[in-house]
């Protein structure tokens, strides 16, 4: 058993995936901490392009399958070759970003290892007692310190990536560790293809969204939503459950099953702000949360906070946006 | 088709609760449970299967007698038999290896679970499971279809960032259902009081095969402690009449666009 800490970097074939330099850094940090140092570790059919972009990370090495099999994703293929990486470089830690991805591979090979895994995390500490890691609890109303009682290897999923101290990185480009596949005897999962869901509008290259969560209650509300977003010339925008229920397209969804959006103006009406939706978000210039629940987690990442009634609230705010627009109309006119 | 789909009880309001002894999970002093919801759509999506092609269905809940509701929930909403595990294991390794043997022992070969639980929140259950059965595991299914041999399933699953991939997968398998699979169902208050009135198994972790030491050696996590959220940026609350809220949005919108 090593010191290192691996890091599974994730990508769709083309790209890398999510915050995974930031990943590295995590790992860096906490395998300095350790004594150790940190592997990447990359599985697919990997092309110029892809392995161009994995040797900017800092990490010291990456372990690398590549396969023409790999060229889509398939969990037995996939698993299998993380297995080979797991015991060719034998890690302390395992790192994954908490993805759809890890939610389906890293059980598996924690479970071969006879691991510890913990998942949703915030951070990951090294303390002399040992590794520790913030997770959140109950809809994110609390968070837990969560300790590893068994041996290492130890998986750990995380969200999103904090940082204590800058860790002086190796500056040599990683050294690169080929490993071969291993095809299992027998696959009992057929890949009939991967695909992008088809979009009418994409919400993604919207200035200003109006987002609408659960919080709005009933389907008839969603007119006021559209209302606003008329009198701010905005893009309706939703959580999850607003897609499940049918009341707006898939499409509209924002978050880690839908899209990632970067507005300059967000506006999160009646949505509580779990993790899945503020990943697709977070990095909007400007959020403004509107929810009735003084508790809820949108708070957390929102720049302006209300708590009122939406449906009471949000009349107001169109009339007065009306207003603005209509002075803002009357003003181009004179100069024009 | 035989589909055992597991269903976690979870504290209607989060209002007082506290760490359970030896940091194994979390203890609830409110009295009402709820089906957590993402294997509310697990539990519908095997009722349609009920209803389409006559699969047997079984219900199964891991819990203290709190959870017996969520059991008398799926009877009410159709389901053939259920089956609580009467314990207040918490982990994710000690639970998936109490449902997997659970499974097993029901003799289903397709298992159902939802994607995460709210309370605890780790999307572990079904790939723990799944492992420990040596069976298939697809995360994040948004539709189900039996395959023309009744001996595979064809899913389509998310894959993040609106990527989807279809995959036909053998049975038995684990797949973990997404929210929003098929449209949840309601059950009657009448329905649910003459669910009441069925007979529940319910099993102990030792009729499992997982006396208390062995049950043990499953545990490799604690919750050391339970905090408020540390706030990374707070928002800035805003506070006024409707009136002066508006204005005062309206204005920040413009200065931002």
């Amino acid at each position: 058993m090593s010191l290192n800490v691996l890091v599974y970097l994730e990508h769709d074939g083309r790209r890398l995936q999510g915050d995974i330099a930031r990943l590295v850094s995590k790992g860096n940090e906490v395998a300095q901490a350790l004594g150790g140092f940190t592997v990447g570790s990359l599985v697919g059919d990997i092309g110029e392009e892809l392995l161009a972009e994995a040797r900017k990370l800092k990490c010291k090495e990456i372990a690398v399958v590549s396969d023409p099999g790999l060229r889509e994703y398939q969990p037995e293929l996939y698993r299998s070759a993380l297995e080979s990486i797991l015991e060719a470089t034998s890690p302390y830690i395992v790192l994954f970003r908490h993805s759809y991805v890890s939610a389906e591979l890293a059980p598996a090979l924690a479970y071969r290892c006879n691991a510890p895994i913990v998942s949703n995390c915030l951070d990951v500490e090294v303390k002399d007692s040992g590794i520790e890691v913030i997770r959140p609890f109950l809809r994110e109303l609390c968070w837990g310190r969560v300790s590893f009682q068994g041996s290492p290897p130890y998986f750990i999923a995380l969200q999103r990536f904090s940082f204590h101290k800058d860790v002086p990185a190796n500056e040599e480009p990683p050294s690169i560790k080929e490993i071969g596949l291993k095809r299992p005897s027998k696959l009992r999962i057929r890949n009939g293809g991967i695909t992008r869901r088809s979009e009418s509008e994409d919400i993604s290259k919207a200035e200003k969204i109006i987002a609408v969560g659960r919080g709005i209650g009933e389907k008839s509300n969603l007119k006021i939503i559209e209302d606003l977003a008329d009198a701010l010339g905005a893009t309706v925008a939703c959580s999850r459950p607003i897609a499940d229920l049918g009341w707006l397209p898939v499409e509209r969804q924002v978050g880690i099953s839908g899209k990632t959006v970067c507005p300059k103006v967000y506006i999160a009406c009646g949505i509580s702000g779990e993790s899945q939706h503020v990943a697709g978000m977070k990095d909007s210039s400007l959020i403004i949360a509107i929810n009735s629940d003084p508790k809820a987690p949108i708070f957390r990442v929102a720049h302006y906070g209300v708590v009122v009634d939406l449906v009471r609230f949000l009349p107001v705010l169109t009339a007065t946006a009306m207003q603005a627009k209509g002075r803002g109309q009357g003003t181009e006119s004179k100069e024009a | 088709m035989h589909v055992a789909v597991c269903c976690k009880g979870i504290p209607e309001e989060a209002g007082n609760f506290s760490l359970a002894p030896g940091g194994t999970n979390l203890s609830h002093e409110t009295a009402s449970f709820i089906l957590n919801e993402s294997d509310e759509y697990a539990l519908d999506e095997a009722i349609r299967w009920k209803k389409k092609i006559g699969a047997r269905v079984t219900a199964i809940t891991l819990g203290g007698l709190e959870s017996q509701e969520i059991v008398y929930l799926a009877l009410a909403k159709g389901v053939d038999d259920a089956l609580r595990i009467d314990s207040s294991a918490g982990g994710p390794w000690e639970v998936a290896r109490l449902l997997g043997k659970a499974i097993e022992t029901k003799g289903a070969d397709l298992a159902l679970v939802g994607v995460q639980s709210a309370d605890h929140m780790a999307s572990l259950v079904g790939g723990l499971v799944a492992a420990s059965l040596g069976w298939p595991f697809i995360f994040a299914v948004t539709s189900i279809e039996i395959g023309a041999d009744g001996l595979s399933v064809i899913v389509q699953r998310e894959l993040g960032e609106g990527r989807l991939q279809r995959l036909e997968v053998e049975l038995p398998s684990v797949l973990a259902v997404q929210t929003g699979i098929c449209p949840l169902t309601y059950a009657p208050p009448a329905r649910r009081l003459r669910a009441r009135q069925k007979t529940i198994e319910v099993l102990d972790p030792e009729q499992l095969g997982f006396p208390e030491e062995v049950l043990k050696s499953y545990r490799k996590e604690r919750i050391e402690e339970i905090m408020p959220p540390v706030v990374p940026q707070s928002a800035v609350m805003l506070e006024g009449s409707p009136q002066e809220l508006a204005i005062f949005i309206v204005e920040r919108i413009r200065e931002a666009t």
